[in-house]
């Protein structure tokens, strides 16, 4: 066996976690001299793999057994490709920024060293995920992700809502495991085999069918494998209903949040896009990973407006940013669900770690929080509309009308490049309501500078999706392949394109003319359904209550069985 | 030297039920008698290592799963006088479940007798006085003598389901469950730990010795009360408020799916085999633990232990490590060997398989709320503790060091024995066979 020097990658973390963890009682408050160096070379050792793999091509290592028969399942083997290096990179830099932030930030605290034990652990086993050669090594390193995210969240143990929180979430996570699990036994009934080479090109040669009852109906054996495998990469993602645990790991140190919201929860993003060639191969599966993913970012954008707490706010956040990195890749847009995990990662763990210094901040802080609770009606200023006006019709049909006739992105093939213009598109109409509640557009320069920054990020955005697909994906028609099997009928797609730009319009319209002072008729039915939807939201749609009544019912059902027998 | 060899099942059970002679004179020393039962067992370790060419590979392997963890709870059983039993107690057990295991016809029948006779003066002697149950789970061993004789006796499918139905208490699955329960509460000192590995080894050498003979008509029976075991002991194990009942019923779901598999693919392979050996080991593993706490605190109530965590570090990651083998997770054998059992093809597209996968999920309800139950929390002021003192973390970390090992290479218990065997000086054939 030839080892390779990728193999360092995973294995500094590994061994700094395992020298803080067996020496822990005597570094102490120095494990951090263990843990950051480590972390930090990894990094660089990743960017260069990055660098290697994209001139030179894919780094296979086999590691465990040495010599392996036709069609075993138990191997470990380490594959970076292209994919593979973007995520190791990700990893390893998020990962050595939380070590950096935690050196002050969790001093004092009891358990420093156990909290860089775990951190190099975890670390590891993300690293060793995202370069699995095969699904049973994936696998494997998927169930540790839980139950080291499990120990890591319920580092402060002596204060029960965390580590409730943190059962709860690994429950969640576990349900997902095992959802997972039977994906991999299928496949490997199947197709006889756990390799992503070999099984891509099984499953792509020979479609299996399987019966749901004996004679009954038939239905492919890859939408049953992936959709299953999905079930898995819902519960890590924070989909919905899986989503209930995302929300409640606010009692951990804060480091540990933005691991997990910069790492942890791309994990279904990840897994699909590994397994893209078997995506591809089921539409149905894709449609539905559009319709889970479309829903989890409604209902976590919609629950975040309604959240009163700042970390609450960020964990809703990101269960919106899930819903669109999964939407994304039902859309066949396999590349740019990796391109928003990435941006996404590194502007959440900005916001949480930030969010630990106001936190902090606010505690020292002796003066009192302002009594007032009635804000001064703000005056009608033309200057705000007409900039919020520009932001959200003008500009986003120019970069689309450029995108499809300058750069010629196969808008009307690719309905997943039109969905992230969508998302461009909407996330400037948020800007309305944040002009709308600060009346920030003091004059025309700001105004001017407003416009051009949205201007400047749209089109870097756009250029950065297809240079990044590109770079995933260099084969062209490997990427239409995935749209293809993605497409949903064009009648469908038109109907959600007008009926959500419709939205955007008349929502527009309303404030508009509320600001204005004007009075909007709206039917007794919308005005009465507000209060209702406002409770409904934020006891984030009852589904904790549900997922109680669940648990206590299933104890309940175990006291009756102890005490009958 | 070919006659010493000859009749080595009869050597395995001799020695240590000589030397039990020999541990009567050492009665007034329990240190002395702790001494002894470590050199007992650490010559029949020894044994069992130079008769693995005459065994099967499973039969090496469970033989071999036997010693070592009696070994290490000798290790692990303090030196208290009131304990004193289980020095002597444990390396008779040695003996007789080797012999069960190794051995065949009367001289097997003979020492499952043995073995029975005995846990029934246990529950009789140790712990508060008898009730009903008590004498329920005695009265289901003699049954099961009796229906283990009778099998010998009477051939066919006949006497291979009375067979089936005695083993069935030795390697339990419901409703015949409750004298293994019993045997694991009422045991004194470190022996629960190993009798949750002796009792079921035993079963499954006597299931592998009739499971070719068995009808079809057992076998589908059987699936189904496996299915209906392993559901019912997940749900009771979660409202338990003992450590040990925890342990026992999350034990006996993990044993349904055994059966489960066994009856399904009609067979005690080497993948149900490698099952057993990391369910009993995680479990013993896990008892021992449990003993080290009844010995600080002289009770295992879930309600009133706590916090353990800060005053007890050391204990609380060897447990966490125990807890990660237990709920099935990589790198140890409890994972591969679910893997290696449900990756049949005669069971992977049965819908049965769902039910099994729950009772999986149910062991990560049930672990971690055991750790978060014994560690997590406040730090009680008014409990003085201490953390493990070297034998108690060499035993546990020989464990954990254990299951690590068989985890990385699946079917390695049987593997390792099969090399022994190559390596061991060739053997004649022995007549062990009565």
């Amino acid at each position: 066996m030839t080892l390779n020097y990728v193999i360092l990658i995973p294995l500094l973390p590994l061994l700094a976690g395992i020298t803080i963890g067996l020496c822990g009682s005597r570094l102490g408050e120095k494990s951090w001299k263990v843990g950051a160096p480590a972390q930090a070379l990894a990094c660089l050792i990743s960017l260069w793999t990055l660098y290697t793999v994209t001139v030179q091509g894919p780094i296979r290592v086999g590691l465990f057994p040495l010599s392996t028969q036709p069609g075993a399942w138990f191997q470990f083997a380490l594959y970076v490709d292209r994919l593979s290096a973007v995520m190791m990179a990700l990893i390893t830099g998020v990962s050595f920024i939380v070590h950096a932030y935690s050196i002050q930030y969790m001093q004092g605290e009891r358990g420093y060293a156990r909290f860089y034990a775990l951190l190099g652990l975890i670390t590891f086993v993300l690293l060793c995920l995202v370069c699995s050669a095969n699904l049973f090594m994936l696998f494997v390193f998927w169930q540790l992700v839980s139950w080291l995210l499990y120990l890591l969240l319920a580092f402060n143990y002596a204060h029960p809502p965390a580590y409730d929180a943190a059962f709860k979430t690994f429950i969640v996570h576990r349900l997902g495991d095992v959802a997972f699990l039977y994906g991999v036994l299928l496949t490997y009934h199947l197709y006889g085999t756990l390799d992503f080479d070999l099984l891509f090109t099984r499953a792509a040669e020979a479609p299996e069918m399987l019966a749901l009852w004996p004679g009954g109906l038939e239905i492919s054996a890859i939408t049953v494998i992936t959709l299953v495998i999905f079930i898995g990469a819902m519960a890590k993602s924070a989909q919905f209903p899986l989503h209930a645990w995302l929300p409640d790991t606010m009692d951990t140190p804060t480091p540990v949040s933005a691991l997990m919201h910069a790492g942890i929860v791309n994990a279904g993003g990840f897994l699909l896009n590994r397994l893209a060639p078997l995506y591809g191969l089921s539409s149905t599966t894709l449609h539905i990973v559009f319709v889970i993913g479309g829903l989890t970012t409604l209902l976590g954008a919609s629950m975040m407006l309604l959240q009163n707490d700042i970390k609450k706010t960020l964990g809703f956040s990101t269960m919106g940013q899930m819903g669109y990195m999964i939407m994304e890749c039902g859309l066949g847009a396999f590349a740019l669900a990796i391109f928003h995990l990435i941006a996404h990662g590194m502007f959440k763990a900005t916001h949480f770690l930030n969010a630990g210094q106001v936190i902090h901040a606010a505690r020292r802080e002796p003066k009192r929080p302002h009594a007032g609770g009635i804000r001064e009606r703000t005056p009608f200023s033309r200057l705000t509309w007409l900039t919020g006006a520009a932001l959200t019709l003008i500009l986003p049909l120019i970069i689309l009308l450029t995108a499809h006739e300058v750069w010629s992105v196969p808008l009307r093939d690719a309905q997943g490049a039109v969905i992230f213009l969508f998302f461009g598109w909407v996330t400037a109409s948020q800007t309305i309501f944040s002009l709308y509640r600060l009346n920030a557009v003091a004059s025309w320069k700001v105004a001017g500078a407003m416009m051009f920054a949205l201007l400047f990020i749209g089109f870097t955005y756009l250029w950065a999706g297809e240079a990044f697909t590109y770079f995933l994906y260099p084969a062209p028609d490997v990427v239409a392949q995935f749209f293809q099997a993605a497409a949903l009928p064009t009648w469908l797609f038109d109907l959600l394109v007008v009926l959500t730009t419709m939205m955007i319009v008349i929502v527009w319209a309303i404030l508009y003319a509320k600001a204005q002072g004007k009075h909007v008729p709206l039917p007794s039915w919308v005005t009465s359904m507000m209060p209702a939807l406002y409770v409904l939201f934020m006891n984030r749609l009852y589904i904790d209550a549900l997922y109680a009544k669940l648990g206590y019912g299933i104890i309940r059902l175990c006291h009756r069985l102890e005490s009958r027998w | 030297m070919t006659d010493i060899w000859a009749n080595i099942a009869l050597i395995l059970i001799s020695i240590p039920v000589l030397a039990a002679g020999v541990a009567l004179l050492l009665w007034t020393s329990p240190r002395a008698l702790k001494g002894w039962g470590l050199g007992v067992i650490g010559i029949e370790i020894l044994l069992v290592l130079l008769a693995s060419p005459s065994l099967s590979h499973i039969e090496g392997g469970l033989t071999l799963l036997m010693v070592a963890t009696a070994f290490l709870a000798i290790l692990t059983q303090p030196s208290r006088k009131e304990e004193r039993a289980v020095f002597m107690l444990t390396p008779v057990f040695v003996g007789l479940g080797l012999g069960a295991v190794a051995g065949s016809g009367i001289r097997q029948l003979l020492c499952v007798g043995g073995i029975l006779a005995l846990i029934s003066g246990m529950i009789l002697r140790h712990g508060p006085p008898p009730r009903a149950q008590e004498w329920g789970a005695i009265s289901l061993y003699g049954l099961n003598l009796l229906g283990l004789s009778t099998s010998f006796w009477v051939a066919g499918p006949t006497g291979t389901s009375l067979a089936l139905v005695a083993i069935a208490i030795l390697l339990p699955v419901a409703p015949l469950h409750g004298p293994f329960i019993m045997t694991i509460e009422r045991a004194p000192g470190t022996l629960p730990a190993v009798l949750a590995v002796f009792l079921p080894c035993l079963g499954f050498a006597e299931f592998s010795a009739i499971s070719s003979d068995l009808p079809m008509l057992a076998l589908r029976i059987l699936s189904w009360v496996a299915l209906l075991t392993a559901l019912y002991a997940a749900l009771r194990a979660l409202v338990q408020i003992s450590m040990e009942r925890v342990l026992t019923y999350a034990f006996l779901a993990q044993c349904g799916i055994l059966w489960w598999y066994i009856a399904r693919a009609s067979t005690s392979a080497i993948q149900a085999a490698s099952y057993l050996s990391a369910l009993s080991l995680v479990t013993a593993g896990l008892l021992l633990a449990a003993t080290q706490l009844r010995v600080r605190f002289g009770h295992l109530d879930l309600d009133k232990l706590g916090g353990l965590a800060l005053p007890m570090p050391r204990f609380a990651v060897f447990v966490t490590l125990l807890i990660t083998a237990a709920i099935g997770l990589p790198f140890f054998p409890l994972f591969s060997g679910f893997l290696g059992l449900l990756l049949n093809k005669e069971v992977i597209l049965s819908w049965t398989v769902f039910p099994i996968l729950l009772t999986w999920l149910l062991a990560s309800w049930q672990y971690p709320r055991l750790l978060q139950q014994v560690f997590f929390g406040r730090t009680r002021s008014d409990v003085i503790t201490w953390d493990l003192c070297p034998s108690e973390s060499l035993c546990l970390l020989s464990f954990v060091a254990i299951l690590a090992f068989l985890g990385l290479v699946p079917h390695s218990l049987s593997e390792f024995v099969a090399r022994i065997s190559d390596l061991a000086p060739p053997l004649k054939a022995y007549a062990w066979h009565p």
